[in-house]
C-alpha cells in the first residue's frame, strides 16, 4: 500500500485496509494461494475465526445468547462477512453471496477454508517463541540479511530445541508426579 | 522489644519486598518454572543454555554498544548544559525549568512523542533534513543502521536529572579557585580542565555509576518504539528477560539473565570505584 513491496501474505481483510488506506490500488492487486512447503499438497492454509462466548457469571445470559443467534442468523452472518470483505464461516451462502461480495477475490478464499489443508493455527506450548523467531527472521529476510533457506533452518533448528526441551521437562515433572 | 515494634515496618517490608524475593529468584534461576506449574530444580542448565543462546549474545552486545554510546554522550551533554545553566545570565531559572522539564514527562509519553518525531515520512527530524537539503533521510527507527542511533540521540532528551546534579557540583566549586587560576592566567578553558573538572570529579563519578547501572537496563523507550526491532537490531538484554518472564513464562530462564546482569553491573562499577582512585579528587585529599 506504500509501493514498497510487491506482495504480502494476507488475510481476507485486507481487501478492506488496502480499500480505506490506498483506494487507488482497488482496481490493481490480485490474490494467489500461497504455496506450501510440501510440492504434493495443495491449498495449504490457516484457517482462524472468532468466536462469540457468554462468560461463566453473565448477568444477561439469554440477551447474550439471542445476540449470539442474531450474529449467526444467515443473512446477518453474510451482511457482516461482506463488510469485513470475509468468507462467511456457515456451511451454506445464499446465492449471489460470492457474486455480489466485496472482496473481489472472496472465491479464492472460499476454496481455500474449504481446502482439506485447512488448519487451525496449532495448539503449541512455545508459540510466542515462535511468532518473535518468526518475526525476527521475516525482518531479516526484507533487510537481505539472511536467505530464506538459511533463516528458516536457523529458526527451525532454534525453534526444535527449544520444543525439545519444553517436552523433555514435561516428560520429567509426569514422572516425577508418579 | 519496643524497638523492634518501631523496626516492624521496615523489617517487614525488607524481608517481604526484598530479602525474600532476592533468595527466591536465586533459587528459582536453578530451576524450570513457568508459574503455572511448581519449580523444578535444574542445577546449572539455566546458565549452561543462557551462555549457548545466541539471542542472549546479541542482546547482551545490543546493550553494550548502547552504553558504550548513551552514557558518554549523556554525560558530556548533561554537563555541557550544567555548565552553560551555571552562566549569570538573564533568564537563568527558566532555561533551567526548561532542561529539566523532558524529566518530568512520563517515559510511554515520551516515546509516543518521539515515535512521531522519528517517522521516516512525516517526522519533523526528516521534515527538517529534507527542508535543508539532505535527499536521502534515514529511516531510524525501521533502518536497521539507524535504530540505535536514533534510541541513543533520544536518551538525551532525559539528561535533566544529571544536569541539576553536576548544577548543585558546579556551584560548590570554590570561587577563589577560579580568581586564583585567573590570577596565574588562566583562559577559560584551562579553568575549566584544571579546576572545574577535578572539583566536579565526584559527581561525574556518582553519575557515571548511574549511568552504568541505568543503560545497561535500558527497557520502557525500545520496548514501545521498536520492540526490538528491526532485526533485534534493538533488542537489549533486560527486554528479553522480560520476554522470558512473561511472553515465554520461562521464570527461572529470566532469573538466571538476571543474576548474570547484575554480576555485570558489578563488575563494571567495581572498576569505575577502582579507575576512580586516579581520576577523583575529593575535597581534602
Amino acid at each position: 500500500m506504500a509501493s514498497t513491496v510487491a506482495m504480502v501474505q494476507q488475510g481476507t481483510f485486507f481487501a478492506n485496509m488496502i480499500h480505506h488506506d490506498n483506494p487507488s490500488m482497488d482496481s490493481d492487486w490480485g490474490v494467489a494461494v500461497f504455496p506450501s512447503a510440501d510440492p504434493k499438497l495443495n491449498d495449504v492454509t490457516y484457517c482462524n475465526c472468532d468466536v462469540l462466548t457468554i462468560p461463566r457469571g453473565a448477568k444477561h445470559k439469554k440477551e447474550a445468547f439471542e445476540f449470539i443467534a442474531f450474529v449467526n442468523r444467515q443473512d446477518e452472518m453474510e451482511k457482516l462477512a461482506n463488510l469485513g470483505c470475509k468468507i462467511s464461516p456457515l456451511v451454506k451462502v445464499t446465492d449471489g453471496f460470492l457474486e455480489h461480495h466485496n472482496n473481489p477475490y472472496i472465491r479464492v478464499f472460499d476454496k481455500l477454508a474449504a481446502s482439506p489443508n485447512a488448519h487451525p493455527t496449532e495448539l503449541v506450548p512455545i508459540l510466542p517463541e515462535i511468532n518473535d523467531e518468526l518475526t525476527s527472521f521475516t525482518q531479516q529476510l526484507i533487510l537481505l540479511q539472511v536467505t530464506p533457506e538459511d533463516g528458516l533452518r536457523q529458526v527451525q533448528e532454534r525453534l526444535q530445541q527449544k520444543y525439545d526441551r519444553f517436552m523433555e521437562d514435561q516428560r520429567e515433572r509426569r514422572s516425577l508426579a508418579f | 522489644m519496643r524497638g523492634m515494634a518501631f523496626l516492624s515496618p521496615w523489617l517487614i517490608g525488607f524481608f517481604a519486598f526484598t530479602l525474600i524475593p532476592i533468595v527466591m529468584s536465586l533459587y528459582y534461576s536453578f530451576c524450570d518454572y513457568s508459574l503455572l506449574q511448581p519449580p523444578l530444580f535444574k542445577g546449572l542448565q539455566n546458565y549452561r543454555l543462557l551462555f549457548r543462546d545466541p539471542v542472549f549474545w546479541k542482546v547482551l552486545i545490543n546493550t553494550a554498544i548502547y552504553a558504550a554510546m548513551a552514557l558518554p554522550l549523556g554525560l558530556i551533554a548533561a554537563l555541557g548544559m550544567a555548565m552553560l545553566l551555571n552562566l549569570k545570565i538573564r533568564g537563568q531559572s527558566i532555561y533551567r525549568t526548561i532542561i529539566f522539564l523532558p524529566s518530568l514527562v512520563p517515559a510511554a509519553a515520551s516515546a509516543m512523542l518521539w515515535l512521531w518525531l522519528f517517522n521516516a515520512k512525516l517526522g519533523l527530524i526528516n521534515v527538517v533534513l529534507r527542508a535543508v537539503g539532505f535527499v536521502n533521510t534515514p529511516g531510524w527507527l525501521t533502518d536497521v543502521h539507524w535504530a540505535m542511533p536514533a534510541l541513543v540521540l533520544m536518551s538525551v532528551w532525559g539528561i535533566g536529572n544529571t544536569v541539576i546534579i553536576f548544577l548543585a557540583g558546579l556551584q560548590d566549586v570554590p570561587r577563589e579557585l577560579y580568581e586564583a587560576a585567573s590570577i596565574d592566567g588562566a583562559t577559560a578553558l584551562r579553568r575549566a580542565w584544571h579546576v572545574t573538572l577535578p572539583m566536579i570529579s565526584p559527581i561525574i563519578f556518582f553519575n557515571l555509576v548511574i549511568g552504568i547501572i541505568g543503560t545497561l537496563q535500558v527497557f520502557v523507550l525500545p520496548f514501545i518504539m521498536t520492540q526490538g526491532g528491526p532485526a533485534r537490531s534493538t533488542y537489549f538484554y533486560t527486554m528479553y528477560l522480560y520476554d522470558n518472564a512473561f511472553s515465554y513464562l520461562k521464570m527461572g530462564y529470566a532469573n538466571a539473565m538476571a543474576w548474570v546482569q547484575l554480576l555485570i553491573v558489578l563488575a563494571l562499577t567495581a572498576l569505575a570505584a577502582w579507575s576512580s582512585k586516579r581520576w577523583v579528587h575529593y575535597q581534602g585529599n
